[in-house]
């Protein structure tokens, strides 16, 4: 495990090259992990040779003496190529290389990639397998089939002089041989850059685990009835999405990802770029950040931000056309996501209205979505917090006893309550607040009906004593 | 306060054992007659109380018809929802005036935090001189009569700004941020969750009633279960996460089976992503004498699964190996049953 994924690509890639070595990598790439390749490792005395990964053969016409592996996405960010990985992994391993290949956009819910070749599977665990935006690491899995002692990869078949002269492909005894590859990462790489994965970072992604299979169905239903919905909507001018029947990509996924197709949606609307500009900033369930997999919907414009580094002849190799707008699609209520979109592209399409909102202000607060009374699957992500002065988009965790007083008059006028604020966490604290208002609003009463306390026991405490006559006269 | 007898053990305590100390009695009546609620009521009854689906007996309230008693006699009615969530039910929506959850269970998920939470339904009319505690001046806040006195837009909320202000400053048991902030997390998946959580409930239900070791079943969600209509308007259908029964060769084959099995965890909790086990006689109920368990709906022999989010199929294969096992007698301690379950190849998941 490591910091994130841009750290797990870095560590595979160092752990299989050093200077004067190269890779070859499909082109539709994250933005960062183009960034990567494109700039940093060649600084480092390792290139990276881009290729169009819907043929395979483009990966072998590229490879020579010294390239150490195959790089691919199983699903792409953001342009959804679904990538061939069987066809790919024989290719890599008819010239003694393995395939490492980025599954993040699939989860391993809806991909195995070492069943189909791959060597290496590398995630971010930031997006969907951990599930709710609020954790950032990366994980390197190794399957343990590549044989490393060939000779083809002088970093496993020459002595490591920082390890008395071990020769990770050759040396190893039986029982540990098949993870060279992660043996030697974990000591090597890991062990001497540091970017260590955070033990409570590792236990949120656990949690959000255990409930992967069930948000991945219900992200691909749901994306599924979006790309449905814009594939039909006249102001749309295009639309991709792998499990739409006329995709490109279509027949792959139905290999590759169960058929699910995926909780990536792009399109274009009428208008380029300044529309989809429009449309972004006028929704107000999806939420505009630079994030995917998150529980919650999401919205961008690639080609000014995740791959803006790219000049625009990149960015079209990358499949990020000017115009393109991406949703990560989330776990809310479909109608409530459908009427976002509606009233989004319809503002988007009102020309010269030039009304930049004063805010992109989230407005599931008050229970609404489009104007209409939000669902229960939204109200469980969305209600009781917008994002606040930090732009956050997860909850923050204030952990404080005390809040500061703007003056001695108004710490009077809280405790003589003349007006409502934070004193002391014991009464009031924002993150608490956020819950009491969400299981409020979702038990159909007013958002600030709604009190936490230390243990389900608790409450009957509270309860029952409100409704004491006789005053408890002892201390508790 | 009345309360109905089908409650969860720690609750039954506090109010057996703890809340008369400060003299507040509570009267138990069977829930499943409504009329007895107000039977038991008199001139000093400030609420009634009951759970939506009790724990473990699985007893699913009549709320409307309990909340309508309650206001004919001008009290109000606490409902503790915790084995139903607002997925399942709003108790708010069929008259209860005041909810409370355990937010440790499945609005939580995952068995990690612990914690509670209390929604007022912003509808009773505390002032009407029923509850002395509401139009009684306070004196800890200069008189102020909490039925009475509060501004038209806060009236409605007079219980839980009471609750936040009084009991809760000043006797200290506030929720944790670290423990909200797991909350919301549980919150975001809690409809895919209680999905499947009751889809393979109703799966081991199923399985349970047609196995010839299973001597009985509780599952509101089976169609020959007392609790099947109630649960139909209640909790949507979907009979919930939690089933209770009694194999062949009573407790001690209860217990037996308990520890031969391998996935379901044996643990002292419900609502989480993950399959628990117990044996509430001995455990959860434990302070209760037998007629107390019984009035409790707490046979002897009785087994509570927790059903988790797990693959049905493997949920019902534990089952079917530590039914099994239950039924050798000659099986003697604990270790030769897990042995016995490692030979078997039955995956320790460990």
């Amino acid at each position: 495990m490591t910091f994130g994924r841009t750290s797990a690509i870095f560590y595979a890639i160092i752990n299989v090259a050093e200077a004067g070595d190269n890779i070859v990598s499909g082109r539709n790439l994250y933005g960062g992990t183009y960034t990567q390749f494109d700039n940093i490792l060649p600084s480092l005395g390792i290139t990276v040779t881009f290729v169009d990964e819907t043929d395979p053969e483009n990966f072998l016409k590229a490879a020579n003496d010294k390239t150490r592996a195959f790089y691919c996405e199983t699903v792409s960010n953001p342009a959804c190529i679904v990538c061939d990985l069987e066809a790919i992994a024989a290719k890599a391993h008819a010239i003694g290389v393995p395939l490492i290949v980025d599954a993040t956009f699939s989860t391993p819910y809806l991909t195995k990639p070492i069943a189909h070749g791959a060597d290496v599977v590398v995630h971010s665990l930031t997006k969907w397998i951990g599930g709710h935006g609020t954790g950032i690491g990366g994980i390197v899995v190794d399957a343990g089939t590549f044989k490393w002692g060939t000779g083809k990869h002088p970093l496993y078949s020459e002595p490591d002089g920082s390890y008395g002269g071990l020769r990770w492909g050759i040396d190893l005894p039986a029982e540990l041989a098949p993870l060279a590859f992660i043996l030697r990462m974990r000591t090597v790489p890991l062990r001497n850059l540091g970017s260590c994965i955070s033990p409570d970072n590792a236990w949120m992604f656990l949690q959000g685990l255990e409930t992967l299979p069930l948000r991945m169905e219900k992200h691909c239903s749901n994306a599924l009835l979006v790309a449905k919905y814009l594939e039909s909507h006249p102001a749309v001018e295009w639309v991709r999405y792998p499990g739409l029947e006329t995709d490109k990509m279509y027949e792959l996924q139905k290999k590759y990802i169960k058929g699910k197709g995926g909780a990536m949606v792009i399109f274009g609307v009428k208008g380029g770029k300044e529309a989809g500009t429009q449309l972004i900033e006028a929704c107000t369930l999806f939420s505009h950040v630079a994030n995917v997999g998150d529980a919650k919907s999401l919205i961008i414009h690639p080609a000014s931000t995740t791959h803006s580094q790219m000049n625009a002849e990149q960015q079209a190799a990358c499949g990020v056309p000017p115009e393109m707008v991406r949703l990560s699609v989330g776990l809310e209520e479909i109608e409530d996501l459908i009427a976002d979109l509606e009233q989004a592209i319809r503002t988007s399409q009102t020309k010269g209205s030039g009304k930049v909102p004063e805010t992109n202000a989230l407005t599931v607060q008050d229970g609404l979505v489009a104007g209409q009374g939000a669902g229960f699957a939204t109200l469980a992500l969305h209600g009781g917090y917008g994002p606040d002065a930090t732009t956050s988009r997860g909850v923050p965790i204030y952990r404080t006893s005390p809040y500061v007083f703007k003056s001695t008059a108004h710490a009077a006028n809280l405790f003589a309550l003349g007006e409502l604020g934070n004193i002391y966490s014991r009464l009031t604290n924002p993150t608490t607040d956020v819950l009491e208002k969400r299981v409020a609003m979702l038990e159909g009463a007013h958002p600030l009906a709604g009190l936490g306390v230390s243990s389900g026991c608790a409450p009957h405490d509270c309860c029952t004593l409100v409704h004491a006559l006789r005053r408890c006269l002892c201390p508790l | 306060m009345v309360s109905g007898r089908n409650l969860y053990g720690g609750t039954y305590t506090q109010f057996n054992n703890i809340l008369p100390k400060f003299g507040i009695t509570v009267t138990f009546v069977d829930e499943t007659d409504p009329e007895n609620f107000v039977k038991a009521a008199d001139e000093k009854t400030r609420a009634f109380f009951c759970e939506t689906v009790s724990n473990p007996a699985c007893i699913v309230c009549d709320l409307e018809a309990i909340a309508t008693k309650a206001h004919a006699i001008g009290v109000p009615l606490i409902v503790d929802a915790t084995f139903s969530t607002p997925y399942l039910t709003k108790p708010i929506a069929h008259g209860a005036d005041v909810v409370v959850h355990s937010l440790t269970k499945w609005i939580g998920g995952h068995g990690t935090g612990i914690g509670g939470i209390v929604v007022d339904a912003g509808t009773f009319k505390w002032g009407a001189g029923k509850h002395p505690l509401y139009s009684e001046p306070d004196g800890s806040y200069g008189g102020l009569r909490w039925g009475i006195d509060l501004p038209t837009e806060l009236a409605p909320l007079a219980f839980i700004l009471r609750m936040r202000t009084v009991p809760l400053r000043n006797l200290g048991g506030c929720l944790h941020p670290d423990n909200s902030w797991l909350f919301l997390q549980g919150l975001e998946t809690l409809p895919l969750r209680m999905e499947k959580h009751c889809s393979n409930a109703l799966l081991v239900a199923k399985y349970l009633e047609s196995h010839p070791a299973v001597e009985w079943v509780r599952y509101p969600g089976l169609e020959t279960d007392k609790m099947y209509e109630l649960q139909k308007k209640y909790i949507k259908g979907k009979g919930g996460a939690m089933v209770i029964f009694g194999v062949k060769g009573g407790k001690e084959a209860g217990t037996r089976l308990i520890e031969a099995c391998t996935l379901f965890s044996h643990v002292a909790n419900v609502g989480d992503a993950k399959s628990l086990i117990i044996h509430p006689a001995s455990t959860t109920h434990s302070q209760m004498n037998a007629e107390q368990q019984a009035a409790c709906g707490v046979p002897p022999e009785m087994v509570r699964l927790s059903v988790g989010i797990e693959d049905p199929a493997d949920i019902i294969a534990d089952l079917e190996f530590a039914i099994a096992v239950s039924q050798q007698a000659a099986i003697a301690t604990p270790q030769q049953a897990k042995a016995k379950a490692k030979g078997k190849g039955s995956c320790s998941m460990m």
